[in-house]
C-alpha cells in the first residue's frame, strides 16, 4: 500500500557545508590523547550494556556521542567519571585511562576524579542556593572559603559560561529564579569553577529551547580551547555543528568513530550512514 | 478502509458529559465542605473551652431584693444590735440586741420569726460580741458584769404534709447556760477558738490585763455530747490596752490590736506561760486601725485602717527562719478611698467584703490579690455588715432599716497574677507558683498557679525532644540515603509501626519497669549513654579504615547489620562497668551520692524516664516525616553534587539535608506537638508532682495529665472545674501556637528550597 517511491536514501542527510564547517578532514593520530578506552565492559546485572569499547578521545577537541536510545552512549560517558558507581547493581570490566592513569585503579580518590572530569547533566540541576553559591559550591567542598578567590572564580566561571552579565545583578538570588536555559549555563559555570580537564555532557540542551540551544552550542565552542569535551546527543545536527569527532554507537557497540566530517558526509559503515540519514533511530 | 464514525455530540455522550460535571461539582462542593466542616469543628472546640472559661472573667454583680426596718429596734437603746448573720439559705436572719435577746427574722419581709432571752436571768448587758471559729455558728458574749456567754445558732428544716419545709430557728448553749466568769469589770473585748478538743476564750477588759481560760472537751462514755474540764490560767499583762482580740486557728497565738495600729502577739501554746513576742505596728503612721478580723482558716488576719486601706497579715518565717507576723498583700478600692467602716469575711472562701464611711461596698479576694466589685450600696452611716454563708446574700444595717443584696460572685479566686504569678500563699514563707487545688479541709486555701503545670509541660516535651530528635533523625538521614533499599523497605514500615503501640503500655511499661530499673541501675544508664556514641563511633572509624578487602565483604547499605552485635556488646559492657565504676567513684550507689553529694533530689518518676518513654513514643512520628523528606530530595541534584567533587558528606550536610529541611522542620514540630499533648506517659510515668525545676531526676506535672487527672473529681461548674478547661485552652493555644509558628517557617523553608 505504502509508496516505495519516497524511501529513496538521500545522500546527505545533514549537509556539512551548509554548518560553516571547513571540509579539511581531521586526523585523530595526530592529535593528542586525552582519554583512553581500553576493552571497556559494563554490566548492569546479569545484562551486559557496553561490549568491550575501545576508542581514544583527543584532548581540546569536542567529541560526540550519537546513537539510539539505550545504545549505552550515556552510560559510557558517566563511566568517564564513574557516576556509575552510583549504580549498585553496576560492574565494570577493562580500563580508561585519564592522561595515562586508569581511572579504575584502587589508588584513585573517586572525588578527585569527578572534579577533574566534570558533568553536566541532561536536566539543569542548580542546587537550592544562590547563584552565586551554586559556582562557589565546588571551591567550597575543596575547602576554599576565602572571599576573594570565590568572588573572582564564580565572576571568571559566569563570564566563562557565557552568564554574568545576565545574572552580576542578582547573584545572590536564588538559582532556582533562573530559566532553563541559563541554569544549564550556570551548571556548565559552576562544572568548570573546580577547572575540570574534561567536561562531560549529558545531552544538555535536550531539555531547552532552541534559542537556549543555540547559547549552549555558542559556549561548547568557546570552551574547547580549554577543556576537553565529551557531549552526548539526541540531535545529529547539533553533533554535526559542534563536534570535531563523532563516535556512533549502536546495541552497546562502537560502531564507527572518526572526524566528524567524515562521519557526516562519507561514513565507513552501513549502519552509520542508515542512522544519520534517517534510516532508524 | 472505513473509518469508526465517531459523533462527540451526541446525546448520550452529551448527557455523560452533564453527569461528569455533575460530580466534579459535587465533589468540589463535598470537599469544600468537609474542609469548612474541619475548621467549624475546631472553632466549636475553641468556643466551647471558651465558654466554660469565660464565666471567671466576670466581675461580680450585685441586686438589692429586700429593704424593711430592722425587726424588734425600737426607740430603747437596748434593741440595738450587737451582732447580726444569717442562716445558710439566707432565708432567716438573727439579731443580737443589747439587753440579750436573739431576734430571728425572715429576711424577704422582715418579720419576726422567733425571739429568744438570754440574759433575763442573768440580769445583765452585752457588751461585746465575737464569733468563734468562721462557720461554726458560734459567738460569744462579752457581759458588762464581766462574764462570757456562748451561743451556737441552729435551724432545723421540717416537712409538712405537702413537703413545705419550713426552717425552725433555735438556740443552743455547747458550753453550757451558765455564763463563764471571767473579769470583775464589764468584758471590753474578747476571742475564742476551738478544735476537737480544746477550746481557748480569752478577755480582757478596761485595762490592760487579760484573761485566759483553757477548756478541754472530752467526749462522754455514751458520745451524746461531751464533758467540759475548765481551767483558769493565770491572767497576763497586756502592753496596750486591745480593742481587738483574735485567736489563731491552731490556738497557738493571741493577736491584741488596739486603734492606734498596735499589735502585740502572744504565744499562747502553753496558757500558763504567755509570753510576748513584741509589737508590731500594723497600720500607717497617722492612721486609725478600724477593723480586726480573722480570714477563714483563722490563718490570716485582716487590718482595715482610716486610710481605706485592708491589708492582710499572717505568721511566716523571715530569712533567718523566726516566725514574724507579716503584711502579705494590701487592697484599697479605686477611687477616693474613705475610711473602711466595716469588714465581712466570707465562710467558705478567702473572700471579705468592707464597706467604707462614704457606703461603697467593695468585694476582695486574698488569693487572687482581686477587687471583683465595688459598688456605692448606700448614703447613710453603716451600722451592721454580714455575708450569708454562701456568700450569695449581703446584708446591711443602716439607719434603722435593713437592707438586703443578692450577690453573684463565683469565681473571685482567679485572676491573671494568681494564675500565672507567685502568690504568697497561707503557711508559706515566700511567693511561690503551686498548683494545689483541694485539701482535706474544707478552708484551705485553693492554689491554682498554672505556671508549674506549663512548666511541666515544657519540660516534659523538651527532655523527650532531647531523646528524640537526634535519634529520629540520624535514623531518618541514614535509612534515606545510606541503607540498602531492600532493608529500607523493611526498617521503615517496621518504625512506623511502634507508633501504634498505644502510650497507655508505654506509659505502664516506663511506669512500672523502666522507672524502678533505672533508680537501681542509675549509673549502669549513665555509663550507657558514655558508652554507647563512642563505642558505635569508635566501631564506624574502625571499619572505615579496614581494608577494602573485608569491607567488600558487606554489601553496600548492610553495613548497619555489624552493629547490631556491636550494640549487644556495648550494652553488656557498658552494665558490667557501672558496679565496679559505681563502687569507685559513687560509694557504691550513684543514687544516694545524687542526692546526698550533689544535693539533687531524686525521684523514681523522673524526667529522664519520660524522656526516653516519651521520646520512644514520638520517634515514629519525626522518623518518618524527616525520612520522606530526605527520600524525596530529587537525586539529580545530589548526583550533581557528587559529580562536582563532593563527598557523600558533603552532598548530605551541603545539599540533601538543606533541601529537605522544611520536611525535617515539620517532623520536629510534629513530635513536639505529640509530645506536648500527650497525656498517658506523662501520667503515668512522671509522678504528677507539679514542681518548677528543670532537675532530670524530679518529676513534673503537665497540662493534659492535670486535666486527666482532676476532672473526674472537680465539681462541675466550680472555679477548679473551670480553671481545668482554662488548662484545656492554655494546652490548646500552645499546641496552636507552636503549629503555626511552625508552619510559617516551613512555608519560609520551602520558599528557600522548594520548587525543584
Amino acid at each position: 500500500m505504502t509508496d516505495q517511491t519516497t524511501n529513496e536514501v538521500p545522500t546527505h542527510a545533514v549537509d556539512i557545508s551548509a554548518l560553516g564547517r571547513t571540509n579539511e578532514d581531521r586526523q585523530l593520530a595526530n592529535e593528542e590523547i586525552c582519554l583512553e578506552v581500553k576493552n571497556l565492559q559494563l554490566y548492569y546485572g546479569e545484562k551486559r550494556a557496553l561490549h568491550g569499547i575501545d576508542m581514544h578521545i583527543p584532548k581540546n577537541r569536542v567529541t560526540a556521542f550519537i546513537g539510539p536510545s539505550g545504545c549505552g552512549k550515556s552510560t559510557l560517558l558517566r563511566c568517564f567519571n564513574r557516576m556509575n558507581d552510583l549504580v549498585d547493581t553496576c560492574k565494570i570490566e577493562g580500563q580508561i585511562l585519564l592522561e595515562n592513569e586508569n581511572i579504575y585503579d584502587r589508588t584513585v580518590d573517586v572525588t578527585e576524579l569527578r572534579r577533574r572530569v566534570g558533568m553536566v547533566f541532561q536536566k539543569p540541576n542548580p542546587f537550592p542556593k544562590s547563584i552565586y553559591e551554586n559556582v562557589a559550591y565546588g571551591l567550597r567542598i575543596q575547602g576554599i572559603n576565602n572571599k576573594r578567590t570565590l568572588d573572582e572564580v564564580v565572576e571568571q566561571s559566569l563570564r566563562g559560561a557565557a552568564l554574568w552579565d545576565e545574572v552580576k545583578d542578582r547573584l545572590h538570588d536564588s538559582a532556582l529564579g533562573m530559566s532553563g536555559g541559563q541554569q544549564q549555563r550556570l551548571v556548565i559555570a559552576r562544572t568548570i569553577a573546580v577547572k575540570p580537564d574534561v567536561l562531560l555532557l549529558d545531552e544538555p540542551a535536550s531539555a531547552l529551547d532552541p534559542i537556549s540551544t543555540l547559547k549552549i552550542e555558542e559556549l561548547i565552542n568557546e570552551l574547547k580551547s580549554e577543556y576537553t569535551i565529551v557531549i552526548v546527543t539526541h540531535n545529529m545536527q547539533q553533533a554535526a555543528r559542534v563536534s570535531d569527532y563523532t563516535a556512533f554507537m549502536y546495541m552497546g557497540d562502537m560502531i564507527e568513530f572518526g572526524d566528524t566530517n567524515q562521519i557526516f558526509t562519507n561514513p565507513n559503515q552501513k549502519q552509520t550512514e542508515d542512522y544519520i540519514t534517517g534510516r532508524y533511530g | 478502509m472505513s473509518s469508526v464514525k465517531l459523533d462527540l455530540n451526541s446525546p448520550a455522550l452529551a448527557r455523560k458529559r452533564k453527569i461528569r460535571n455533575f460530580k466534579d461539582t459535587v465533589a468540589t462542593h463535598g470537599i469544600g465542605v468537609g474542609g469548612i466542616s474541619v475548621i467549624m469543628t475546631i472553632m466549636l472546640i475553641f468556643l466551647y473551652l471558651l465558654y466554660e472559661v469565660a464565666p471567671m472573667l466576670q466581675s461580680a454583680s450585685i441586686d438589692k431584693t429586700a429593704e424593711f426596718d430592722v425587726p424588734g429596734l425600737t426607740t430603747d437603746e437596748s434593741t440595738r444590735t450587737m451582732f447580726l448573720t444569717s442562716e445558710e439559705q439566707a432565708e432567716i436572719g438573727m439579731r443580737l440586741t443589747e439587753s440579750g435577746d436573739v431576734i430571728f427574722f425572715d429576711l424577704k419581709e422582715g418579720g419576726i420569726i422567733s425571739q429568744v432571752p438570754l440574759l433575763d436571768e442573768i440580769g445583765s448587758k452585752v457588751s461585746v460580741v465575737a464569733e468563734g471559729r468562721i462557720g461554726s455558728r458560734t459567738l460569744i458574749l462579752g457581759l458588762e458584769n464581766g462574764q462570757a456567754l456562748i451561743v451556737k445558732h441552729k435551724y432545723v428544716a421540717k416537712y409538712d404534709q405537702d413537703a413545705n419545709r419550713t426552717l425552725l430557728p433555735e438556740i443552743v448553749f455547747p458550753y453550757g447556760e451558765e455564763p463563764i466568769a471571767l473579769l470583775n469589770e464589764p468584758v471590753a473585748s474578747i476571742a475564742m477558738n476551738e478544735n476537737d478538743e480544746n477550746m481557748v476564750l480569752v478577755a480582757s477588759g478596761n485595762d490592760s490585763l487579760a484573761q485566759i481560760v483553757h477548756f478541754t472537751k472530752e467526749e462522754d462514755l455514751f458520745g451524746d455530747g461531751f464533758e467540759l474540764e475548765r481551767y483558769d490560767a493565770p491572767a497576763f499583762e497586756l502592753s496596750l490596752k486591745a480593742d481587738y482580740l483574735i485567736i489563731d486557728a491552731e490556738m497557738d497565738w493571741l493577736f491584741a490590736a488596739n486603734e492606734s495600729g498596735s499589735m502585740e502577739r502572744f504565744s499562747i501554746e502553753d496558757v500558763d506561760v504567755v509570753e510576748s513576742f513584741g509589737i508590731t505596728r500594723i497600720i500607717e503612721k497617722g492612721e486609725r486601725l478600724t477593723q480586726f478580723e480573722p480570714l477563714l482558716g483563722g490563718i490570716s488576719v485582716l487590718a482595715a485602717d482610716s486610710s481605706g486601706t485592708t491589708s492582710q497579715w499572717f505568721m511566716a518565717r523571715d530569712k533567718e527562719g523566726t516566725p514574724q507576723f507579716m503584711k502579705v498583700r494590701s487592697f484599697i478600692g479605686d477611687d477616693e478611698p474613705t475610711e473602711i467602716k466595716l469588714i465581712a469575711t466570707e465562710e467558705r472562701r478567702k473572700g471579705f467584703f468592707t464597706v467604707d464611711s462614704s457606703g461603697v461596698v467593695s468585694i476582695y479576694n486574698t488569693t487572687a490579690h482581686r477587687s471583683v466589685l465595688e459598688e456605692q450600696l448606700i448614703s447613710n452611716p453603716v451600722d451592721f455588715m454580714v455575708v450569708a454563708p454562701r456568700a450569695d446574700a449581703l446584708i446591711i444595717e443602716s439607719s434603722g432599716k435593713l437592707k438586703v443584696w443578692d450577690v453573684y460572685n463565683k469565681h473571685p479566686e482567679v485572676s491573671w497574677s494568681s494564675l500565672w504569678h507567685e502568690v504568697w500563699y497561707e503557711n508559706y514563707d515566700e511567693p511561690e507558683y503551686i498548683w494545689q487545688s483541694s485539701a482535706a479541709t474544707n478552708d484551705f486555701e485553693p492554689k491554682m498557679s498554672l505556671a508549674p503545670l506549663a512548666f511541666g509541660t515544657i519540660k516534659a516535651a523538651l527532655y523527650a525532644m532531647l531523646f528524640a530528635i537526634p535519634l529520629a533523625i540520624c535514623g531518618a538521614i541514614y535509612t534515606a540515603y545510606f541503607m540498602a533499599p531492600e532493608w529500607r523497605r523493611k526498617v521503615k514500615p517496621m518504625i512506623e509501626l511502634m507508633e501504634a503501640l498505644p502510650t497507655v503500655i508505654i506509659g505502664f511499661l516506663a511506669g512500672l519497669f523502666l522507672a524502678p530499673f533505672i533508680e537501681t541501675n542509675l549509673s549502669g544508664v549513665f555509663t550507657l549513654l558514655l558508652v554507647l556514641p563512642f563505642g558505635i563511633l569508635l566501631f564506624g572509624f574502625t571499619w572505615a579504615n579496614l581494608p577494602q578487602s573485608i569491607r567488600h565483604k558487606v554489601p553496600d547499605g548492610w553495613d548497619a547489620v555489624l552493629l547490631l552485635p556491636v550494640l549487644l556488646l556495648l550494652v553488656w559492657f557498658g552494665l558490667t562497668i557501672a558496679t565496679p565504676i559505681e563502687q569507685m567513684f559513687f560509694d557504691g550507689d550513684m543514687r544516694t551520692w545524687v542526692s546526698r553529694d550533689l544535693g539533687i533530689s531524686f525521684d523514681q518518676r523522673n524526667a529522664l524516664v519520660v524522656g526516653i518513654a516519651m521520646g520512644f513514643a514520638v520517634i515514629p512520628s519525626i522518623f518518618s516525616i524527616a525520612e520522606d523528606a530526605i527520600f524525596s530530595v530529587p537525586k539529580h541534584l545530589s548526583n550533581g553534587s557528587l559529580a562536582l567533587g563532593a563527598t557523600p558528606w558533603q552532598t548530605l550536610v551541603r545539599v540533601v539535608i538543606p533541601t529537605a529541611s522544611p520536611g525535617i522542620f515539620s517532623a520536629v514540630m510534629i513530635g513536639m506537638g505529640r509530645a506536648v499533648g500527650e497525656t498517658m506517659i506523662v501520667l503515668m510515668a512522671t509522678g504528677n508532682t507539679p514542681v518548677m525545676d528543670w532537675n532530670i531526676f524530679e518529676g513534673m506535672r503537665t497540662l493534659a495529665a492535670n486535666i486527666a487527672v482532676e476532672v473526674p473529681e472537680s465539681e462541675v461548674h466550680s472555679t477548679h472545674y473551670r480553671v481545668l478547661f482554662l488548662a484545656a485552652f492554655v494546652l490548646f493555644l500552645f499546641t496552636f501556637v507552636v503549629n503555626t509558628v511552625a508552619e510559617l517557617i516551613r512555608q519560609r523553608l520551602r520558599n528557600k528550597y522548594g520548587s525543584l
